[in-house]
């Protein structure tokens, strides 16, 4: 019995978003009114989101 | 009066519309297993995104995300990456089972395991594990849910009584409709608990002035609940990780995802699925918002996971906190209907139809199945009421022991050295452990992790280690594994 570079590199970029998410253990500075810990990690939340629509949109990478 | 005239209708509208949805959709079941079972492999993307979602959102994400919140500090955070987590395997691990699935026509996860190490004795062992942790977890679910009907109803129904009714719906329709019944009623049930939980956060939130003076108070009040590791000084950074690994391998090894992933029509659905499970995790800013206004408005509640009724029902009106309250029972029904349905297949398919009656037709196994619906709800239901304390310990295991089945999903599925062999004593071994960790309170979890995380590095350890000690599986199964996963690169990845 194929490598897919746009599929590594979006793999890649989960992997670290995790990572990230997983010293912002902080009350300040407080976004939209929310601890750091929190707007934080909500932010990163969103960033997630995005990778995995595009994921969705270019058949993971894959094309 | 008018209170209690509102809770009826609210209550009887919720038991009334799913055995409405379920019954229709029994019109359309086919007299086959495969129908009965995993919908003939037809399930659509609308029916698949809400009843993967509310399957997994159980009693735990509604009352316990609060109670976490509440009491604990933020480590409950760590869902919306958990989340993601889950959708992620459910597209990069499930769309493998999916096709492998598809392709030798299984129904459970046993059938997976046996076609793929070629072992019936660990195939047989999945099936046990599945059954033993899945019960435990189905009794927290009527808990939740019974405890739920009973507020909702201002009393009217005692929890007992609630968790007959819970059962008795859920019995009729999964009992007509099979997993077609169950998905449908789960897009309603699905609609409801994410309305409940954000709903229940902002309305709450707004009694303290919102939610940027709620954090600014809280940070003036009781900073220790904002960081980790929580005002009790327990839940810590490592149990941040521990917990965003654990939930969703715990959830996604579950029997009821199994059939989840078996049922689905396309492989394009699966792409999709991280984007929309990941997103669906904004209902968790509702119960951080509750659990941290609860430490404001009602500091002193003993129970941490009654502190969302606690509130509604003081400074919400009547019918708003019982149709919340409703949303709660809603995440228990949806994955109690769908942990009966699929402890049913197990039963039917891996035990009653290979080992007692192994020339049954398709007419006898699903009326098997039926009847299996029935014994295991209340199997449940008895023990809820008999040895609930006892239980709620083994609810605590019941994640951590599923999620021990990744290690040889994953091992097969990537791994050619892998063997049953070292499966079955990396099972064995991760159970054990989980088991050890729960029962005998003085043996510590090294590093203050999660007992569950701690035992699947041990399982993995061990089925690596073991598998490289044995000898490979025979030629013939892993030659058809080979061709299969060419055509898998080739049309699906």
């Amino acid at each position: 019995m194929r490598i897919y570079p746009g599929r590594i590199l979006l793999f890649l970029l989960i992997f670290i978003g995790f990572l990230i998410m997983e010293f912002f253990n902080r009350i300040d500075p407080m976004i939209f009114g929310l601890p750091f810990i929190y707007s934080f990690t909500l932010i990163m939340w969103a960033v997630m989101v995005v990778f995995m629509f595009i994921g969705y949109k270019t058949n993971w990478g894959r094309g | 009066m008018l209170q209690n005239v509102s809770a009826i209708v609210i209550l009887g509208l919720f038991m009334f519309i799913p055995l409405c949805m379920g019954l229709i959709a029994s019109k359309k079941l086919l007299p086959t297993t495969e129908d009965f079972f995993v919908q003939g492999r037809t399930m659509g993307s609308v029916a698949v995104f809400f009843t993967v979602a509310a399957t997994w959102w159980s009693a735990f994400a509604f009352l316990g995300s609060n109670g976490y919140f509440y009491a604990q500090g933020p480590v409950y955070w760590t869902a919306i990456a958990w989340n993601l987590l889950f959708g992620f395997l459910y597209y990069f691990i499930g769309k493998r089972i999916w096709f492998y699935g598809r392709k030798s026509n299984c129904i459970t996860a046993s059938d997976f395991f046996r076609k793929l190490y070629g072992s019936p004795g660990l195939a047989n062992l999945v099936a046990v594990v599945m059954l033993v942790f899945t019960i435990p977890y189905l009794q927290v679910q009527l808990t939740g849910g019974a405890y739920l009907i009973e507020v909702a109803s201002g009393g009217l129904i005692p929890w007992k009584i609630g968790g007959l009714i819970f059962y008795a719906v859920i019995i009729v329709y999964v009992w007509a409709g099979g997993l077609r019944a169950v998905a449908w009623t789960d897009i309603f049930y699905g609609v409801l608990l994410f309305f409940g939980m954000v709903f229940a956060g902002f309305y709450l939130a707004a009694r303290v002035g919102g939610t940027a003076a709620l954090f600014r108070t809280l940070k003036q009040t009781a900073p220790e609940s904002l960081i980790l590791p929580g005002p009790k000084g327990t839940f810590g950074p490592m149990m941040w990780v521990s917990m965003f690994i654990i939930t969703p391998l715990g959830s996604f090894m579950g029997p009821q995802l199994w059939t989840r992933m078996y049922a689905v029509k396309s492989s394009r659905l699966f792409n999709l699925m991280p984007f929309l499970l990941g997103f669906a995790a904004i209902a968790y800013i509702g119960s951080m918002l509750v659990g941290n206004t609860g430490i404001l408005l009602e500091p002193g509640v003993a129970v941490a996971d009654q502190i969302l009724p606690v509130m509604l029902f003081k400074y919400a009106p009547f019918a708003l906190a019982a149709l919340i309250c409703a949303g709660g029972a809603a995440a228990a029904m949806s994955t109690a209907n769908s942990q009966i349905h699929s402890m049913s297949a197990v039963y039917t398919v891996d035990i009653y139809q290979r080992y007692i009656n192994t020339k049954a037709d398709h007419k006898k196994l699903i009326f098997v199945g039926r009847v299996a619906i029935l014994v295991f709800a209340l199997i449940a239901y008895f023990m809820s009421v008999f040895i609930p304390g006892f239980l709620v310990t083994i609810g605590l295991v019941a994640m951590s022991g599923t999620a021990q089945i990744f290690v040889p999903t994953v091992g097969i599925l990537f791994w050619k050295r892998s063997t049953s062999s070292g499966a079955i004593v990396g099972l064995v071994a991760g159970v054990f452990l989980v088991c050890l960790f729960t029962f005998v309170p003085a043996v510590k979890v090294p590093w203050g992790m999660h007992s569950g995380l701690f035992s699947i590095i041990v399982n993995t350890i061990v089925f690596v280690v073991v598998s490289l000690l044995t000898p490979l599986r025979s030629g013939e199964v892993i030659k058809a594994q080979d061709e299969q996963e060419a055509e898998y690169e080739e049309n699906y990845a």
